[in-house]
């Protein structure tokens, strides 16, 4: 008896591991927060800042989060931008934006969110969230879960009082918010 | 390895398949701690995802199934949250039924319409040391100390999410939040914009309806009004009769939210409600056959409006005001209760230097109460409260500072409530609390904090007829004994329990799809409840002996409790929860104080195989309770129950969903309450809800 359950353990340890999806998945889907942060790096690479934006070797990419989103912009900690390097920041006190060159924001309530806002101003930082009205509100890309699929929304006029640019290439795939 | 000449060769083979069999279990082993360590979203995947374009990222199907199995609360406390999505998917049709979800937490129904409730031991009709807030209102009562959970509700599917946190919550909350305190929060207005319409029914839940709708009022306000009903059926009790427990509600409110500016919101909501309860009640009489039953109806009733303005200065800093008024009035055959109560809470948060978050509040509530013992049918009046009104003020303060003391690694919280009220005088919470993240999946905390659960009404001014011991003809007729009165007395000397309670836990997430949550708690209580016999008194019929409220028990409790969260398949997710709690009282030969279930086991599966097609099981493992009541003491048997759910949405905005709970056996017993209603059974119960919002 003893020994069959022996046999058999392999076999179950290995269906237990079967069963658990840690092996890779056959990627039709991709985790949500994942290609958040893809995205993110490649608006940071479609983005100009200007001349006189206090930038030297790294583009300080601060990010809002919980460990979850903290987790998946590890992963692009470190990147290449055109000559520089994106360098994660991990905020876990909302303050010391000038810090930033720029700021994802995942989830802080809306009260909280428009004084964000207010702080940077029209500072030269580029802002990234979650959903339509992050953008709507204030924010500069909104990136917004529309069944299943990301969308775009990028408020232009936050953008350029900013004196940032979004090249043409990715705004031809964004929804435009105000002119 | 050459087999022995002398070893039989099955053996020698049977070795040699051991070996091998350890090697591939230790490589299987060591493939399952590596996955164990992997990080939160496999490489393979981030690296997919870097080389897609920009195009093929936007068209690219995204999930966040994950997401539960993944979060990490950053609370330094035993925390746990219970959301919209899972109270609809567990089937639950009322508050107390969904807290039943959150580990720890000790859930059971007393009958149709009363449950008793509460966190790491001491459960009672009025369980007196778990505070509950809706919306920021307080739903305990200073009248028994205790929640009548008949009398809260919301509209259910309105609910955004339920905190629950075990342990004492005093600092922030206040007096009573003892061993925990639950916080139900509505979804904000914008959230609740389109109509929905619920209608639905069974055997237990015979009928039920709720209507709410949402409009935007101008540009920056938004709104809702709802109204439900119910109709529950009544259960069996012990021997298979009718248990007389049926009631039904009707409930109506609002909600609106506006905001005034960029920096100030207005919220501003209330409720009402009207409940019809029956109960087949007992009482002690005097004269025999001492002890008269018969079929009470309960009339409770109430409301309650509050608005809370916020004011948010900077990221860091902001101000509310809230002020509410409650009202409730339970007509019950034995006693006429009502209760106004008025709260001024005023709370502000801000940084200080480069390290600090303070929090800091002030509040003040006046209560009225009216509480008049009534004539049961045989004409005596079994309760009373002296003097029947009462006027009373709590005025209390707080502050808190949460201090990183390395960043995004250690936190260092302290802080303490400051209270004054009319029962007790004086009463300092003080807590100390400490949470370290030595990486982003794992959190471990520790706290030592100081609580306490304020006298009631009842424990400073009730008399309360509670039992009659029939005459005894003993040693032998004609001498014998005559009957005695045990008369429940409250006592102006009653001040408040207390407890110091000692807690660590720890957060980890696992794999990407595997995350666990562990609590340990010591709680050292003294100046808990006790009744002591005082003197008796002869009046030519019978003997008039006293129990009086005392502060002279004294207890701890222990106990580990464990939630994890595991999303298996993309489309089936587990929870499980496990809870063991020791309760040790020095009440020896004289029990008073029921004992939670040592363990408790939730085992949930929901499967989505279909984007319209949900499929849910819930199966719950309660271990021997033991219940006091005036009648005798209850020790009630470990039950295990299943409920199922499965819903299927046909067309955009239409669910139909067939609910069975309670489904392994006819009935079975959760609880007894402390007085007047005897053991009744909770039966079997299915019913169909139909839902469509447009």
């Amino acid at each position: 008896m003893n020994k069959r359950v022996k046999k058999c353990l392999p076999q179950l340890l290995g269906l237990g591991l079967l069963l658990n999806t840690h092996l890779p998945m056959l990627a039709q889907s991709l985790e949500e927060q994942t290609v958040l942060a893809a995205l993110a790096l490649n608006i940071v690479r479609f983005t100009t800042w200007p001349i006189d934006a206090p930038i030297k070797d790294t583009i300080d990419f601060c990010v809002i989060g919980d460990n979850v989103v903290q987790q998946s912009f590890t992963g692009i900690d470190h990147k290449a931008v055109g000559n520089k390097t994106l360098q994660i920041i991990n905020l876990s006190r909302l303050r010391n934006f000038e810090d930033c060159h720029a700021l994802y924001v995942s989830e802080l309530k809306q009260n909280v969110l428009l004084q964000v806002f207010a702080e940077i101003k029209k500072r030269p930082l580029l802002t990234i969230g979650e959903g339509y009205d992050f953008a709507a509100q204030g924010g500069m890309v909104g990136l917004e879960n529309v069944e299943g699929k990301i969308t775009l929304h990028v408020n232009l006029t936050r953008v350029h009082e900013s004196n940032l640019n979004i090249s043409a290439r990715l705004l031809k795939l964004a929804k435009i918010i105000g002119n | 390895m050459h087999p022995s000449k002398f070893q039989p060769v099955d053996s020698a083979y049977a070795h040699m398949v051991n070996k091998n069999n350890k090697k591939t279990v230790i490589s299987y082993y060591l493939s399952v701690i590596i996955g164990c360590f992997s990080p939160l979203l496999s490489a393979e995947e981030q690296n997919e995802a870097l080389n897609l374009s920009v195009e093929d990222l936007l068209n690219v199907e995204v999930t966040s199934v994950a997401k539960k199995a993944q979060s990490l609360n950053d609370a330094p406390a035993a925390a746990f949250v219970i959301s919209n999505e899972d109270i609809k998917r567990s089937g639950a049709t009322s508050i107390p039924d969904a807290l039943r979800l959150a580990p720890g937490l000790d859930v059971a129904k007393i009958d149709a319409n009363k449950w008793a409730v509460s966190s790491r031991g001491f459960n009672g009709r009025v369980a007196n040391k778990l505070l509950v807030l809706i919306d920021g209102r307080n739903a305990y009562t200073r009248s028994f100390s205790g929640v009548y959970w008949e009398n809260q509700d919301v509209m259910m599917e309105d609910i955004d999410h339920i905190e629950v946190i075990r342990g004492p919550g005093a600092t922030l909350w206040g007096a009573n939040a003892v061993n925990g305190v639950i916080n139900i929060i509505t979804k904000h207005s914008s959230q609740t914009q389109e109509a929905l319409l619920n209608a639905g029914g069974g055997n237990r839940e015979q009928g039920f309806g709720s209507f709410r709708y949402g409009a935007k009022l101008g540009a920056n306000t938004t709104a809702r009004a709802y109204v439900k009903g119910f109709n529950r059926g009544e259960n069996s009790n012990l021997t298979g009769a009718k248990a007389g427990d049926d009631w039904n509600k009707v409930q109506g409110g609002f909600r609106l939210d506006s905001r005034l500016s960029t920096q100030d919101t207005l919220t501003f909501q209330g409720d009402i409600y009207r409940t019809d309860i029956n109960q087949f009640s007992n009482y002690p009489q005097i004269a025999p056959p001492f002890q008269v039953a018969e079929n009470d109806k309960t009339l409770a009733y109430g409301g309650n409006l509050l608005s809370r303005l916020q004011h948010t200065f900077s990221p860091t800093s902001d101000y509310s005001l809230q002020f509410y008024y409650d009202t409730y009035t339970r007509n019950e055959v034995p006693l006429y209760e009502r209760r106004d109560t008025l709260d001024l809470d005023f709370q502000h948060r801000f940084a200080l230097l480069d390290r600090h978050e303070i929090i800091w509040g002030a509040s003040y509530r006046f209560g009225h109460d009216h509480l008049d013992g009534k004539k049961i049918l045989n004409g005596s009046i079994p309760y009373n409260l002296n003097p029947s009104t009462v006027n009373d003020q709590v005025a209390s303060g707080f502050i808190q500072d949460e201090l990183t003391l390395i960043d995004n690694t250690l936190w260092l919280t302290l802080g303490s409530k400051f209270e004054h009220n009319d029962y007790s005088g004086f009463e300092g919470q003080p807590s100390a609390r400490i949470m370290w993240a030595p990486h982003n999946q794992h959190r471990l905390w520790a706290g030592i904090s100081r609580a306490v659960r304020t006298p009631s009404r009842a424990e400073q001014n009730l008399t309360a007829l509670t039992r009659i011991i029939p005459p005894q003809a003993q040693p032998f007729p004609p001498f014998g004994t005559p009957p005695v009165a045990i008369i429940s007395q409250g006592s102006p000397d009653f001040r408040s329990e207390e407890v110091i309670t000692y807690e660590t836990g720890y957060r980890t997430v696992f794999s990407k799809s595997v995350s666990l949550d562990v609590t340990g708690f010591y709680n050292d209580y003294r100046d808990l409840r006790e009744s002591l016999p005082g003197a008796p008194v002869f009046n030519g019929a019978f003997l008039q002996l006293p129990l009086i409220f005392t502060n002279a028990l004294k207890g701890k409790s222990y106990g580990v409790e464990i939630a994890t969260v595991w999303q298996m398949l993309d489309w089936w997710r587990w929870d499980v929860n496990y809870s063991w709690l020791h309760t040790q009282l020095n009440d020896e030969g004289n029990p008073q104080t029921a004992i939670s279930p040592q363990q408790r086991v939730s085992l949930r599966g929901a499967l989505s195989p279909r984007r319209d097609i949900d499929l849910d099981f819930w199966l719950r493992w309660v271990d021997t309770n033991f219940a006091v009541s005036s009648f005798s003491d209850t020790y009630i048997k470990g039950y295990v129950t299943l409920d199922l759910r499965t819903a299927w949405r046909p067309y955009q905005g239409i669910e139909l969903a067939l609910v069975g709970q309670n489904l392994l056996a006819q009935q079975h017993l959760e609880y007894v309450q402390e007085n007047q209603t005897s053991a009744t059974a909770i039966d079997r119960g299915v019913y169909g809800k139909i839902s469509w919002s447009f």
